[in-house]
């Protein structure tokens, strides 16, 4: 009897006060049902768990459950923050393309999560580009973000928590990079073994 | 009830149904199937009810056998009437069709001829009103008439049905005369073989053979006796009737008319005598004179010219005397000499001699002919000859000699063979003419015996017909034909029979062989068995024992499978519970730290926050003021925005104007140099615009 292959990985989601980051993971978390309408500002983190199913070659089922870290960008909590970052494997940072200064805020973000976790040491991480909906009023555009992403090796999505659209992609793009980086290290194990 | 459907079921099983049913199956066959069987029936007994079930709806088939029940005369049981009877056929009552059934199976025959006769002689139902048609009243009576007809006819059929002998029944006469047969050769055989053991047998043959030829001799005679009495009877009868026509020619003679007949007959003979005996000699020797004249002269050789010329000149002189002779005989005629029958004699001879005359002249001329063709015949021979020696001369005069004598032997020995083949030849020649005879007699025997046979076999045919038993020897030979085939084929069988017969002794002497090679091994195989079966005894416990474990293991492991998947998933989900825990208890870690730090004296994050609200009210009052500040100037600029909006409209509208001015002056310029003729020119234009430039300057 083969159980289904369970896995866990600790998210953190970054970026300024206000660009979405905890209309992102609530709409992730209930499925599109919950869309914050009033902000409502983080006090030091939201915390949430889902698994994500992950796609398999062969017929055994996968899933990673995925602790979802929501921390607070206002910088009121920028003492508290770092705290919650400990020990995560993942990273999501989000930024609104109608504010520019949120985009370029993120590579400061980088920096200060890399003090806690390089973020080299990171299993996957990605760039969110939210409030995609309001294409109209962006500032930044989609090449400047993903170029932005791959200079530090990391994906890119477009996202509207409004819309929901686009927002479970960087969630299963972390679940399947978790995936892949556990069966890499396992045969990297056996074979060392054997 | 029970024996009649025994009946039904023993009649359907015979021939022409075979259908193979016993008491249970016919017992058990729905109502459907019971029709089927009904329809098979009545199919069998009139081809028009030979159609499928299923192809017609329920009420057409009902209808129809009722249609035909009502032709077979069939009366439903006692105590149900028609409407009844057709609802339960309709629904396939079995007590309904048996009765029915029986019926019909037991009167099979009988039912066939009504129905063929039904066919025919069912009266046409047609309402009153109709024979008012003239046409339809006759057609009616012409209808009846047919069946008259056909009554008449049919019974005659039957009786002719009955008088013939049917085939099988000659079929069987011949078999018997086959064995009839048989059994006299046997008898004959034995009775050759208990004769053979007699010693005198030869002699006693013999004399039975003279015996039988004497007696075969005394009927031919008996026969010949009865021919030779029929014969005399016929002579007698023949006498009898030249009796009577030598009667009636007494009676002729009596009457007297015979004697003069008999005395023209007598003057007749007399005439014809005189004739014979002094004309006929007369003329004979003339003939013969003449004749040995002939082939003196044939006999002289070879007539030559001049013989032919003396012939001829002799020939005139006769000729002349003939002539002579004539004008004398005329004399004669003249002076009235002898009688009439003389003279007539004298001038037949003259006749003759002349005929002869010219017959001699006309042979002569041929003679000559073929005597000129033979001259000129040898003269060429004469002439090839001529040449031939010549030749011969030339090519070998030495030779001549030795070839002349060797050519005489050659040519006596060809001589000689040519003899031998002529003899040869004759006897050849003699025998084929024998043969060609012979031949002939036999075809014209042939054709004679062709001609009997034909004979024999139209009288064959004819007493066949005659006996009603055409084709009878056709079919013997036919008969004799298969038995020799029957009995070549059973000679086979039997050859092949006996073959396998001793393929069988070779067998079981074989098996015999075997058997006894094989009896050690059985025992030993006996004993191994009583072994095995123990063995497999203790297998049977053991494998029981081993199986109940098993099963017992298996539903254990099952069991613990189940929990230990159980266990897992409550692994699973304890893990997520903890690390769900763990971090939150790491969140709460955080905040109590925190907690801690305010409490030992850094900034609270109220009170920095509390610190920001306040700022942010400052700011919001400053905005406040400028909001109002900016309300109550919003008339005023928006009225000066306007303003600003038209001078700006007003200096475009110029400065486009200007441009255009100028662009004109350049055009005029250009048009000036080419033609040499001031056209557009607005000189006060330009000063305007210089003064409104002025003025906007100022």
């Amino acid at each position: 009897m083969v159980s289904a292959l369970k896995l866990r990985s600790k998210v953190v989601v970054l970026g300024d006060s206000g660009v979405g980051k905890s209309a992102v993971t609530q709409m992730f978390h209930s499925n599109g049902q919950k869309f914050p309408k009033n902000y409502l500002m983080t006090i030091g983190v939201d915390f949430c768990m889902k698994p994500v199913p992950v796609q398999v070659a062969d017929e055994s089922r996968a899933t990673v459950e995925l602790f979802v870290f929501d921390t607070a960008g206002q910088d009121l909590f920028a003492e508290m923050a770092p705290h919650y970052w400990e020990g995560s494997a993942s990273l999501i940072l989000v930024y609104d393309i109608t504010r520019a200064e949120s985009f370029h805020n993120l590579a400061e973000w980088l920096e200060r999560i890399s003090r806690v976790v390089p973020v080299e040491s990171m299993v996957s991480g990605c760039v969110v580009a939210n409030k995609a909906d309001l294409r109209e009023r962006a500032e930044i555009s989609r090449e400047a973000g993903e170029a932005f992403a791959q200079r530090y090796g990391f994906a890119f999505f477009e996202a509207s928590a409004l819309e929901h659209s686009g927002i479970d992609a960087p969630f299963a793009h972390v679940a399947a990079a978790t995936h892949a980086r556990y069966t890499d290290s396992l045969a990297k194990l056996t074979a060392a073994v054997s | 009830m029970a024996t009649e459907i025994h009946v039904i079921v023993e009649r359907l099983n015979d021939a022409p149904f075979n259908l193979k049913l016993t008491l249970a199956s016919f017992d058990e066959k729905s109502p459907f199937e019971l029709l089927e069987i009904v329809n098979l029936i009545m199919g069998t007994l009139s081809d028009a009810h030979r159609i499928d079930l299923r192809d017609e709806t329920p009420e057409r088939t009902i209808n129809r056998m009722m249609d035909f029940l009502r032709q077979l005369n069939f009366k439903p049981a006692t105590g149900a009437d028609a409407l009844q009877f057709q609802t339960a056929l309709l629904q396939g009552d079995p007590r309904a069709i048996h009765p029915m059934l029986a019926w019909m199976l037991v009167r099979m025959p009988e039912l066939k001829k009504r129905a063929y006769l039904a066919r025919f002689l069912t009266p046409v139902e047609m309402p009153e009103h109709m024979f008012a048609d003239e046409e339809v009243a006759e057609l009616a009576g012409h209808l009846r008439e047919l069946q008259e007809q056909f009554k008449a006819a049919h019974k005659a059929v039957e009786k002719a049905g009955s008088a013939i002998i049917s085939p099988l029944e000659i079929k069987k006469a011949i078999v018997q005369m086959e064995e009839d047969r048989e059994q006299l050769l046997a008898k004959i055989e034995a009775l050759d073989n208990r004769l053979r053991s007699i010693d005198s047998f030869t002699d006693m043959l013999d004399a039975i053979s003279t015996l039988r030829q004497e007696q075969d001799e005394g009927g031919r005679l008996v026969q010949r006796v009865a021919e030779q009495r029929a014969q005399l009877a016929h002579a007698a009868q023949s006498a009898k009737a030249l009796q009577a026509a030598v009667r009636d020619a007494n009676a002729q003679d009596l009457r007297g008319g015979g004697e003069a007949l008999l005395r023209a007959i007598m003057g007749e003979v007399e005439a014809q005598r005189a004739l014979f005996e002094r004309e006929l000699p007369a003329n004979i020797d003339d003939a013969r004179q003449r004749l040995a004249e002939l082939e003196g002269a044939l006999a002289d050789g070879p007539v030559g010219e001049e013989a032919l010329r003396e012939a001829r000149a002799n020939l005139a002189g006769l000729q002349a005397k003939a002539r002579q002779l004539e004008l004398a005989q005329a004399a004669m005629g003249g002076d009235g000499g002898p009688g009439p029958g003389g003279a007539s004699s004298a001038d037949d001879g003259l006749a003759m001699f002349r005929q002869q005359a010219a017959l001699i002249s006309r042979k002569h001329e041929a003679v000559r002919m073929r005597l000129d063709a033979s001259a000129a015949e040898r003269d060429s021979l004469e002439r090839e000859l001529m040449a031939k020696m010549a030749a011969l001369e030339e090519i070998a005069p030495q030779a001549r000699s030795a070839a002349l004598s060797t050519k005489n032997d050659d040519f006596k020995k060809y001589a000689a063979n040519l003899r031998g083949k002529t003899a040869q030849y004759k006897k050849c020649k003699a025998a084929l003419a024998e043969l060609r005879a012979e031949y002939g007699l036999l075809h014209r025997t042939e054709q004679l015996l062709h001609v009997q046979a034909r004979a024999v076999g139209a009288k064959l045919s004819a007493v066949e017909s005659a006996h009603g038993i055409v084709g009878y020897t056709d079919v013997q030979a036919g008969l004799e034909k298969a038995s020799e085939a029957k009995a070549a084929a059973d000679e086979s069988k039997g050859q092949t029979l006996e073959e396998i017969a001793v393929v069988v002794e070779e067998i079981n002497a074989q098996i015999r062989a075997q058997k006894g090679k094989l009896a050690p091994q059985i025992k030993e195989l006996r004993a191994l068995r009583a072994q095995y079966q123990e063995l497999e005894a203790e297998y049977i416990d053991k494998k029981s024992s081993y199986e109940n474990t098993a099963v017992g293991l298996d539903a254990e492991l099952s069991k613990l499978q189940e929990e230990v998947g159980a266990y897992e998933e409550d692994i699973a989900k304890e893990e997520s519970r903890y690390h769900y825990l763990n971090s939150l208890s790491q969140i709460l870690d955080v905040s109590a730290s925190r907690a801690r730090s305010e409490a030992a004296g850094s900034t609270r994050i109220g009170d920095a926050y509390a610190a920001r609200m306040r700022a942010q009210e400052e700011q919001t009052k400053d905005l406040r003021a400028q909001q109002r500040l900016v309300k109550e100037n919003h008339d005023r600029n928006a009225g000066q925005i306007h303003l600003y909006k038209d001078l700006h409209r007003l200096l475009k509208c110029k400065v486009d104007c200007q441009r255009r001015e100028l662009e004109a002056r350049d055009n005029h310029a250009l048009l000036g140099a080419v033609s040499g003729a001031n056209v557009f020119t607005m000189p006060d234009a330009a000063n305007r615009y210089v003064d409104i430039d002025g003025v906007e300057h100022s």
